[in-house]
């Protein structure tokens, strides 16, 4: 088996479009939260009140004019995967990508465009003739490819909320078994303009916070649900050993193992006791002194009872357990961007010995949390995606 | 609409042409992607509210004089 680092990184989240501001943003600790405008959700009243808003497009094609073709051709998801695998690729330092770099992305709908175009034909206006290359959730994977001009494998994972993590573990596995050098993984997610569509959705599954702050406070006894975020994209370039050392490229972090498996029980909702969450966490941690454990920790009051169960069927009690923190409760639950982000974060953890902070209330006992960041060495980090469908992926990172 | 309202349009959808062009050049000169193509003329077709043709053989001034009609 090959072995696989990760030598860039790029993303770009709500008004964070540098990696080094949004990891400045999350040491900081404040959420990302914005008050949901009152308009934001056609003919319907929303229980929550907080939202992150996407990057702005205008701000993107800005920063990088490169990528301005694309908003009149493509989603909006694709517009911020292609600018934040622009990042990454600068990030690991390629002048020139090799043409058979793959590119494995996560991404679930693009409601934007189809939400926009449903409403165009209600008026008995014809849509773009863009609208297809639009819809298809695999366009975020097919544009970075094409817009490098890439001859390797390129698909989109779907798992819902552990599309990232699936993406990024799919991509090791192909440079493991030795199919290829380079890959761009990650995930994208754009709900932006949707009319409120997936809020509306997500409202009506009542898994939204309804706190005063729009703080989620994940593994908190003041949890009521998640920090709804319109998207954004994170990117990952990830390498085979020898290629990354044979052109002196800097490494975050080594990818040594990836599960994945599924519940086979609920379409939305996670069992009280995740076996196989479980059994997935354990497959990579068995044996060995994880340093760092980046949670799921929506916040949502049952996901965070079953995962707190499955840190201590794996850890027992809070003296043996790894440092354990929740992204989502400052950054929002990005879906399919979220896996990506947080795999992201262990690298940039374990490159820098500093686990961000978690902002909190009153936490649920039992959980090895901190309201502070924690400066330390981490040499092994897992993080942990649970996607509705039952889908659960885990990534293992290591220091190189 | 005019040859340089028409460059403009083209320069808001971000379509490349090859050449700098004038009433008398072909269309297909332009070597447009058909999507690009079908951009355009969805754009055009979406202000003028009827149906254009684009006819690779046209001159831009035959295609201007059929938006313009």
């Amino acid at each position: 088996m090959k072995r696989v680092v990760i030598t860039g990184m790029g993303m770009v989240f709500s008004d964070k479009f540098t990696k080094e501001s949004f990891f400045e943003a999350l040491c900081n600790g404040k959420t990302f939260a914005q008050k949901l405008p009152d308009d934001y959700c056609m003919n319907y009243r929303l229980k929550t009140s907080w939202y992150v808003p996407f990057p702005d497009i205008e701000v993107m094609t800005e920063k990088k004019p490169e990528i301005s073709r694309l908003v009149k051709r493509a989603n909006r998801s694709s517009v911020a995967a292609v600018y934040s695998a622009i990042d990454a690729v600068r990030d690991a330092g390629f002048e020139k990508l090799p043409k058979d770099t793959g590119v494995i992305m996560g991404n679930a709908l693009n409601t934007p465009e189809i939400v926009s175009d449903a409403l165009t034909i209600a008026t008995d206006k014809r849509i773009s003739p863009m609208a297809i290359p639009r819809y298809m959730p695999n366009a975020c994977a097919a544009n970075i490819s094409i817009f490098y001009g890439l001859n390797g494998e390129s698909k989109v994972i779907s798992t819902a909320c552990a599309s990232g993590t699936d993406a990024v573990g799919t991509a090791a596995q192909s440079i493991m078994l030795g199919k290829s050098n380079v890959m761009i993984a990650g995930g994208a997610e754009c709900f932006s303009g949707d009319e409120g569509l997936m809020i509306h959705g997500f409202d009506m599954l009542k898994t939204l916070t309804g706190s005063d702050d729009g703080e989620p406070v994940p593994f908190c006894q003041e949890r009521s649900g998640f920090l709804y975020s319109e998207g954004g994209s994170c990117c990952l370039v990830l390498e085979e050993l020898e290629h990354a050392l044979a052109r002196n490229a800097g490494i975050y972090a080594e990818i040594t193992g990836y599960a994945c498996n599924s519940d086979g029980y609920h379409i939305t909702g996670m069992p009280e006791y995740p076996e196989n969450g479980i059994r997935m966490v354990k497959k990579l941690s068995d044996g060995m002194y994880i340093d760092y454990y980046n949670a799921h920790g929506t916040g949502t009051v049952l996901n965070d009872s079953a995962e707190a169960a499955l840190i201590h069927e794996i850890w027992s009690d809070k003296s043996k357990q790894p440092h354990i923190n929740s992204t989502k409760g400052i950054m929002g639950h990005t879906f399919s961007a979220s896996g990506a982000i947080e795999a992201a974060v262990c690298a940039w953890s374990i490159k820098n010995g500093i686990i961000h902070r978690n902002v909190m209330k009153t936490p649920i006992e039992g959980i090895c949390l901190s309201s502070e960041n924690i400066h330390t060495e981490v040499r092994k980090a897992i993080t942990a995606s649970f996607g509705f469908g039952g889908h659960n992926a885990a990534l293992r990172l290591e220091k190189y | 609409m005019t040859l340089q309202e028409f460059k403009e349009l083209l320069k808001e959808c971000k379509v490349e042409t090859e050449i700098d062009f004038d009433e008398n050049t072909q269309l297909n000169m332009l070597k447009l992607d058909s999507l690009d193509i079908s951009l355009v003329k969805y754009e055009i077709e979406s202000t003028l509210e009827r149906d254009i043709d684009f006819v690779p053989n046209q001159t831009i001034g035959q295609l201007l004089e059929s938006i313009n009609l």
